[in-house]
């Protein structure tokens, strides 16, 4: 039987696995509303090649939207089709992921905004509190 | 009054698993040709969604998760579309199902043709979920849908020979039953199937948090399983008996909703088939709710989108978008003429898929302290989890070969 | 980078030996900024998508399932940023020395 491994030396800071505690999570906003999943992240410092032995690389946003598509089915998406939440505008990070700001400005809450406005909203009683 | 409606969730719940349009028939055809020898399996299900939607109901009233979200968590997206996928298309189906179920139930009660109740149906279902209210949907269907308890009734007003039903019950064929036993097995996978359906759990879950479950009612989530499952399986069973009892006898078969009907009318004349008849309308009606909605459910979920009745509807837009497009896609299949009973015996196909995807990921969470605190799972709990596991997925591989194999029960 | 990029490519020593593919990558978190600091890669032998997590957590329930599982993963093993010579579209190509850390969550 092999040895166990040792273990890393401690870093501060809580330590978080992207596909475990990240990857697939449900996106909240300020007010507890749900806004996306997380379908994938964009990593800051980071490009193929040397790794020189400086860098440290952030998570610098949230993807989500048409990226699925790609991790489902394979290929790569083109980088300006993303949907993109600045990492900056996370405030919790649980089950679930909270961000400080409200959703209904964010680039990924579009549809659902329009949606809501120009189909949905016009059917009679769509815009009334359900009690 | 309050407690009793407290239940009602439950009981909606277990309307699609065991009385929908498909149970209706099935329950009654099983009756008239296998008499009671299939009803262990009716039990055993109730025993399995009880456990499971138990779970999933403590997981949302404690995580604020509902199961459709955990899936995708658990499974990630590639696993977890797969399951979407297979669920959405049972859901499709079991709605369009339903919608015609209504139709049916609505034709038995007025002598008007279904395809002029398929449009009022379809309608009747988009402007109750547009509209009312979580709880008075649960609750009036739910309560009306116990009129079927006059199957029950039936039973005892039947003075049946119950040595003969007893002998049943213990696994000895009646006499009459000539069935082989790969029609027995496609049909003992069908029911069981049918009564752990995953949209029971999609449903049961969303609703604890359109209930807005806490904690704090974690006795009453297990109070509405435990209530309403039982009760769900009870009806099942009391429709086999009375088809046991009246049909099998003389060699009738059950093609269509109004043979279910005929042990009711013997046994109670036309008062008991009025209250059967409420109790079919009421069933179907829930159960196409209840499809419908997982639809959204279960789709919103794995996309983050928002979700819930209890959401303004343009603040829940692709949500409400989902489940017009599902109703509009049932209305339209069903205007071409499509057989309500048939379909749901297709669904059986993609459960093959559904149920060990739904039903692993909720017994993983349920075990996860960073979801459940302490309130995790027992071990009895786990152990019965892993047993209905390994049933699960049992059934899931045999239920395909036996459908080709058995003609799908013909 | 995009993170769907980095996982599952194989992964190299400097001799060219295949190690395993990369099933995860970890980050620190600083508990104000919330800015979140790469570590390093989890190295596993094959892409586990569907039983994620039970050979770094402490969960033991239920029983056979989580005994299953760290008996299947029980190749996994974390490498830090630092071992890392470089890391092209084809494979993660790790330095000379690297040291196999234990996959554990703290």
């Amino acid at each position: 039987m092999t040895a166990p491994l040792p273990r890393p030396p401690r870093v501060p800071g809580r330590i978080l696995d992207a596909r475990l505690h990240l990857l697939d999570r449900q996106v909240l906003d300020v007010d507890g509303e749900p806004v996306t999943t997380v379908d994938d992240l964009e990593l800051g410092d980071l490009q193929f090649g040397e790794r020189p032995r400086s860098a440290a690389p952030t998570i610098t946003a949230l993807i989500s939207g048409p990226i699925l598509t790609t991790r489902l089915f394979g290929g790569r998406a083109p980088r300006g089709r993303l949907g993109r939440i600045g990492w900056e505008v996370v405030a919790g990070i649980d089950i679930v992921l909270t961000l400080g700001i409200p959703g209904g400005g964010l680039e990924v809450s579009w549809f659902e905004g329009w949606l809501g406005e120009h189909v949905i909203g016009r059917i009679p009683g769509g815009r009334h509190d359900p009690d | 009054m309050k407690a009793v409606l407290g239940l009602a969730l439950g009981v909606l719940t277990a309307i699609g698993g065991f009385v929908d349009i498909g149970d209706l028939v099935t329950s009654s055809v099983v009756g008239s040709r296998f008499g009671l020898t299939l009803v262990w399996v009716i039990v055993v299900g109730v025993v399995g969604i009880c456990l499971f939607a138990q779970m999933s109901g403590r997981v949302a009233a404690v995580s604020g998760r509902a199961t459709f979200e955990i899936i995708r968590e658990r499974l990630g997206a590639r696993v977890g579309f797969a399951n979407l996928a297979a669920s959405f298309l049972i859901n499709l189906m079991t709605l369009t199902a339903e919608v015609g179920g209504i139709a049916l139930s609505l034709q038995l009660a007025s002598g008007l043709q279904p395809v002029l109740w398929i449009p009022v149906a379809a309608i009747a279902v988009w402007l109750v979920i547009w509209r009312v209210k979580f709880s008075v949907l649960e609750n009036v269907t739910g309560l009306l849908g116990l009129a079927l308890v006059v199957f029950a009734v039936a039973v005892f007003l039947l003075h049946p020979d119950w040595a003969a039903l007893g002998s049943q019950l213990a696994l000895r064929p009646p006499p009459q039953s000539s069935e082989s036993a790969v029609t027995y097995w496609y049909f003992a996978i069908a029911l069981f199937g049918s009564a752990m359906t995953p949209y029971e759990v999609f449903f049961f879950s969303s609703g604890a948090i359109e209930e807005h479950w806490t904690p704090k009612d974690l006795g009453q989530s297990r109070v509405n399983v435990l209530v309403g499952f039982p009760l769900g399986g009870l009806l099942s069973i009391s429709i086999a008996v009375t088809a046991a009892v009246v049909l099998l006898p003389q060699m009738i078969a059950v093609t269509s909703l109004s043979q279910v009907l005929l042990p009711v009318a013997q046994a109670g004349g036309t008062i008991a088939v009025i209250i059967a008849l409420l109790g079919f309308v009421a069933a179907t009606f829930g159960a196409a709710l209840e499809t419908t909605l997982s639809s959204g459910y279960s789709l919103a979920q794995y996309f983050g989108w928002s979700w819930g009745k209890f959401r303004r509807p343009a603040q829940a837009a692709r949500f409400h978008l989902t489940m017009i497009i599902g109703l509009l896609i049932g209305l339209g299949v069903l205007l071409t003429g499509a057989d309500p009973v048939q379909i749901t015996e297709y669904s059986v196909v993609f459960s093959a898929i559904a149920l060990p995807l739904t039903y692993l990921p909720i017994l993983i969470v349920a075990n996860d302290h960073e979801y459940m605190g302490d309130r995790v799972n027992g071990r009895l709990t786990n152990l019965l989890g892993l047993v209905f596991l390994v049933i699960i997925l049992i059934a899931s591989i045999a239920a395909i070969p036996l459908m080709i194999l058995s003609a799908a029960g013909s | 980078m995009i993170l769907t990029e980095l996982l599952a490519l194989p992964v190299l020593d400097a001799a060219g030996t295949r190690l395993g593919i990369v099933t995860d990558v970890r980050f620190a978190v600083d508990p104000d900024s919330l800015e979140a600091t790469l570590q390093g890669f989890l190295i596993g032998r094959r892409d586990h998508s569907v039983f994620l997590g039970y050979e770094r957590k402490s969960e033991t329930a239920p029983a056979l399932i989580a005994r299953f599982l760290r008996w299947r993963e029980r190749g996994t093993f974390l490498i830090l940023l630092d071992d890392v010579r470089s890391i092209e579209p084809d494979g993660v190509r790790l330095r000379e020395t690297y040291t196999r850390y234990s996959p554990a969550l703290p």
